[in-house]
């Protein structure tokens, strides 16, 4: 026992420590607990998404026949589906005031977007809007939570709602990204004029996907006009630059040349790189100089677009250029490219070297010499063609160089390579035979020439046969060559002495014609210097089309100093009939002269033309007043016979200073007629004096019918008009009226007046006391309403003046019959009245097609109110006749009806309490609802109408109000909550 | 005049329902399948005038079920297929299997209305 309890506390030293059992139940229920509250979460959350899924899901189900019900309807559609289209967009309406509801009717839409095209899309773009749902995605740009912004821009971007475009461009510079970008993408989309102020007022780095994106959205468009981009190319920001360039080559907007090599010396690779490109694209030649220019500064891959450039748009000048590039170069990419920008220029310049085997010290039998030529051809070294003769890539830029003291090399290039050259070029020649030489430097003999066996005997007399031909001929159709075979020829001969003199001059000018000669004629290159010597200049400048002659089918070029093609034992002679064609760019060097006309020495002979002053007196001064004038003379109507006094008019009576006047003399015309002599017909109006007028005597008696007006009841002015008192001159012998006529008239304007009089109404004064009182009567007039008539009742009740009186029932019987009377004069209408008569039917109205509107009016017929009258007023001077004619029909009708259901009303002598309107009301809700087909049971939400549907129990012409003051609003809230209650059981 | 059977096999519900409506208020009697399965069981069931199916459907792709009609069936009934730009393989297979006509989503329900017309006036 004891040595157990030894060894147990021994153990006890490193056993676990206690732990009190209730706190491990406590800590086990704790966990439980935890989990229990976790997985019944979990459960919740799984069920509210799987309820909330699944409440979509229905309501999609529910909504999509709806939304393609929208989307089809068509104008022809027969009335029944008019009614039933209308019936849908009240349905609708009301769903939508539902949140959830519009979130689900937003997303179809939205995905239906993705699935439709033509004009159903157009058409779901036109419902969202109709819908409203626009306005949701608004509320959405003011969130603080961008990808709420980012959804509603993406939502007014894909529904094309293109008022939203002056609400998203202020994001175009917001400092969030994904906003930015979205924001963007929408600018571009919703107008074309967007990409414009997308690049004047972006200040951020446009992504190279979201160029491709912009780009994308504006090929897209439809009818899009491209702006000139090259504006973009001045912007600060980098970006813009390079999408303004990338946009310049897409749509190939080739005028800004200027700008774009500018742009070659941007410091950021990306623009040069795509200056380039566009230098490229456009072929914008002038751009060299800047491209070499920036060249040994630039990055490998610039290099290289540089390199592509010049090799497309390059001429003989830059192949020098590029075998510098070629030698200097450490990039291997960039001198590969050097070297295939040369092939561009001067194709098959520099051959493939890579992997080449050396065929030198090939042993090939004798009889199958052709073939082994054929293998020497294709594998020769780019270093024999580099190193060797590097200038013979382009004879034509030595050509061109000018070099008026070519140097060794470039004396070695312009020689035809002898067969020496050959064997220091391939090393021993087993053969020992020319015709494999050839092909180091030349294209090839064509197989057939080669292989076939040639009766020399025969041969010489059939081409000399020929050579008659040839000689005659014209000249061959030349095509584009470089032709140096035949030009080193000759400028080979002219060394050896054989053959044209070395002074020989061939700066001709018949440049642009190929010189087709028999050159066994050994006057043959002087006839070509004389012949072109008697040429003009002008022709110089038409441009050559020379045609390629294969040096390789001419032996004698491979050796022209034996005169015998080697290989094939024909001699010089035997090949004369083959012509020279001459291109014109070689003719400097042929010449050995100058080889590049320099403009400045030509011989000009000039004319200096030097104005001469003459002497200020010898210098005719153009005198306008002394200019001769000719002009016709203008008739006076002299022989016309007038009616009318004639004679001179007095105006040219009137004391002119002439000298001030200055009229030179040449205007007296020709003839010398002196305008101030010209007689004018004129006529003198003789009418009646000013003075006479006042003379005449108007004589006139005032005579009254007995009861008539007196002079007291006719104002004042009509008497003094009548007897005329103030009438000037009135006694100085004028016209004297006179006479039964005239008393006749007299009394008729009197009758007249008389009777306008009594129109007048007479003035009413009342008495002080009173006047206060009937000024409150007229306030109450001019700004009451119905609500005053209990006040102008106790008024009444105390008025005991009759005038009063009179004039408060006059009010009174003016305030219950306001609203007919207010509708008939829209003018008076106050803010109460004009929310009276707003009508519902109004907002439905206006989006609506002309058969919509008839059966909205039908249903106004059937439906409307007294809120209706004034619409259907307005509607009475409708665009469209139809409409016009229906409105004027439901006018009477609804008339008809509302004066009936009064007439009713009060024949009934209804009592309204609150109770007895509710269950009418109900009623007539009720029925209302089955005229128009809709169940309020099946969407209780059809009772969070925003507008008021009612029938008039009113009566009486009498406003909706009731007596004590509720209006129908009060009345109409607990009916709708009674119904909303019944619905739900 | 009797109306004309159209089989209509679109997974995508909101896009059935829409030209479901169109076909149905062009004059067609349509019966619509949401997946490869219904498509079988209706054609076990009745075989309609015109199919129009999408390509990527449920259980039973558009190849197959052209596959199925002109092999298993050896129906020759017009069949329009839908299917999405970019997937010019698939549409290369259908008409390889028998497919009378093809339309790119986003489907125009237009031209899908004059594809049908045509292909049922061939027949």
């Amino acid at each position: 026992m004891g040595i157990a309890q030894y060894t147990y506390q021994g153990h006890a030293l490193i056993n676990a420590p206690k732990i009190h059992t209730d706190l491990l139940w406590d800590l086990a229920i704790l966990f439980v607990g935890l989990s229990i509250v976790y997985f019944v979460a979990i459960f919740l959350f799984r069920n509210f998404l799987s309820t909330k899924s699944a409440r979509t899901t229905k309501l999609k189900r529910e909504l999509s026949p709806m939304i393609s019900e929208f989307i089809f309807f068509e104008e022809d559609a027969t009335k029944e589906e008019k009614r039933h289209y209308v019936n849908l967009k009240i349905e609708i309406r009301e769903l939508l005031k539902n949140d959830f509801n519009r979130k689900i009717v937003s997303e179809i839409l939205l995905d239906l977007r993705k699935d439709v095209s033509g004009s159903a899309r157009k058409r779901l773009f036109e419902l969202y809007k109709d819908f409203g749902l626009h306005s949701v995605s608004y509320k959405k740009l003011k969130s603080w939570r961008w990808e709420q912004v980012s959804q509603g821009i993406q939502e007014l971007t894909q529904m094309r709602v293109a008022e939203s475009y002056g609400f998203i461009t202020r994001f175009i510079n917001d400092k969030r990204p994904t906003i930015r970008k979205q924001a963007e993408i929408a600018v571009v989309t919703l107008k074309p004029e967007g990409l414009n102020y997308f690049l004047d007022t972006t200040k951020h780095k446009i992504s190279e996907w979201q160029q491709l994106k912009l780009l994308e959205v504006v090929r897209n468009q439809p009818d899009y006009l491209p702006p000139s981009f090259k504006i973009w190319l001045t912007s600060k920001n980098k970006y813009v630059v390079l999408f303004a360039l990338r946009l310049i080559k897409y749509y190939d907007q080739n005028d800004a040349n200027a700008s774009i090599i500018e742009l070659v010396k941007h410091r950021n690779n990306q623009i040069k790189q795509e200056a380039i490109a566009c230098i490229k694209t456009f072929h914008i030649a002038k751009a060299g100089e800047t491209l070499k220019t920036v060249f040994w500064k630039c990055t490998a891959d610039v290099k290289i677009a540089i390199l592509d450039a010049l090799g497309s748009l390059g001429c003989s000048d830059d192949i020098k250029f590029m075998q510098l590039i070629e030698k200097k170069e450490i990039n291997f990419s960039v001198r590969s490219k050097a070297l295939s920008s040369i092939n561009m220029i001067s194709p098959e310049s520099i051959l493939p070297s890579e992997g080449i085997l050396d065929t030198g010290n090939y042993q090939i039998p004798e009889d199958i010499k052709p073939k082994k030529m054929q293998v020497m051809k294709s594998e020769r070294t780019m270093e024999d063609v580099i190193q060797v003769n590097p200038e013979v890539l382009d004879p034509m830029t030595t050509i061109a160089q000018g070099d008026t003291a070519p140097s060794e090399s470039s004396q070695e290039n312009t020689e035809i390579p002898t067969p020496a050259d050959a064997e220091a070029l391939d090393g021993p020649e087993p053969s020992g035979e020319g015709p494999e030489i050839w092909t180091k430097n030349y294209p090839p003999v064509p197989e057939e020439i080669l292989e076939m066996e040639i009766d020399m005997e025969v041969v010489p007399a059939a081409w000399e046969a020929l050579d008659e031909d040839a000689v005659a001929e014209e000249p061959r159709e030349p095509t584009e060559t470089r032709s140096m075979g035949a030009l080193d020829k000759i400028e080979n001969d002219s060394a050896q002495g054989d053959g044209p003199s070395e002074d020989m001059d061939f700066d001709f000018s018949v440049d642009f014609l190929p010189i087709v000669k028999n050159l066994g004629d050994p006057t043959t290159l002087s006839e070509i210097e004389d012949e072109s010597l008697k040429v003009e200049t002008p022709l110089a400048g038409i441009p050559l089309i020379g045609g390629e002659m294969d040096t390789t089918a001419s032996p004698w070029a491979s050796d022209p100093i034996e005169g015998e093609a080697a290989g094939l034992g024909i001699r010089q002679e035997d090949l004369n009939f083959i012509p020279i064609v001459v291109e014109n760019d070689h003719k400097a060097s042929v010449a050995g002269g100058e080889k590049e006309i320099d403009l400045s020495e030509f011989e000009v002979t000039a004319q200096e033309v030097t104005p001469t002053p003459l002497p200020m007196s010898a210098e005719p001064i153009l005198d306008v007043l002394g200019l001769e004038v000719d002009f016709e003379e203008i008739e006076a109507s002299r022989d016309i016979p007038s009616p009318v006094e004639t004679g001179p008019a007095d105006i040219l009576d009137l004391p002119v200073e002439m000298e001030g006047l200055n009229v030179p003399p040449a205007i007296m015309g020709k003839e010398g007629i002196d305008i101030w002599e010209l007689e004018v017909v004129w006529e003198e109006i003789v009418g009646v004096d000013r003075e006479s007028l006042w003379n005449i005597e108007v004589e006139h008696e005032t005579l009254f019918a007995e009861g008539g007006i007196g002079d007291q009841e006719l104002p004042r002015w009509i008497l003094e008009e009548i007897s005329g008192p103030s009438v000037p001159g009135k006694d100085q012998g004028g016209i004297k009226m006179e006479g039964p006529e005239w008393e006749s008239k007299e009394s008729k304007m009197i009758d007249e007046l008389e009777a306008w009089i009594k129109l007048i109404p007479a003035p009413e004064y009342y008495e002080n006391e009173i006047e206060g009182h009937m000024q409150l009567l007229d306030d109450i007039e001019l700004f009451g309403d119905e609500r005053e008539v209990p006040l102008l009742q106790e008024l009444m009740e105390k008025e005991d003046r009759q005038v009063a009186q009179l004039r408060i029932r006059d009010i009174m019987s003016r305030f219950s019959g306001q609203s007919q009377e207010t509708e008939n004069d829209p003018e008076i209408l106050t803010m109460d009245e004009s929310r009276a008569t707003y009508s519902i039917f109004e907002e439905f109205f206006r989006p609506c097609d002309t058969e919509s509107k008839l059966i909205l009016l039908d249903e106004i017929a059937h439906i409307g109110d007294e809120k209706e009258l004034y619409f259907l007023e307005r509607l009475l001077e409708d665009s469209e006749p139809r409409i016009r004619q229906t409105a004027s029909k439901v006018l009477e009708t609804l008339r008809e009806r509302l004066s009936l259901s009064k007439t009713a009303l009060e024949e009934a002598d209804l009592v309204y309490d609150e109770t007895d309107f509710d269950r009418r009301a109900a009623a007539g809700f009720g029925q209302l609802l089955d005229e128009m087909e809709i169940a309020p049971s099946i969407a209780p939400s059809i009772f969070d109408i925003g507008f008021e549907l009612s029938e008039d129990f009113g009566g009486n012409g009498k406003s909706d109000t009731k007596p004590d003051g509720e209006s129908l609003l009060t009345w109409f809230c607990p009916f709708s909550k009674k119904t909303k209650s019944k619905g739900n059981g | 005049m009797e109306k004309k059977k159209l089989l209509l096999a679109e997974d995508d519900e909101l896009l059935a329902s829409l030209l479901n409506f169109r076909l149905e208020k062009g004059g067609y009697r349509v019966t619509l399948s949401n997946n490869g399965k219904e498509v079988k069981e209706e054609l076990a069931r009745e075989l309609p005038d015109i199919i129009v199916s999408d390509i990527m459907m449920p259980y039973f792709s558009g190849i197959e079920l052209i596959d199925f009609v002109r092999n298993e069936l050896g129906s020759s009934i017009p069949i329009i297929i839908i299917s999405s730009a970019g997937n010019e393989e698939n549409v290369l297979s259908a008409f390889e299997l028998g497919a009378n006509d093809f339309i790119s989503k986003p489907v125009s329900p237009s031209e899908l209305m004059v594809r049908v017309a045509r292909e049922l006036n061939k027949t």
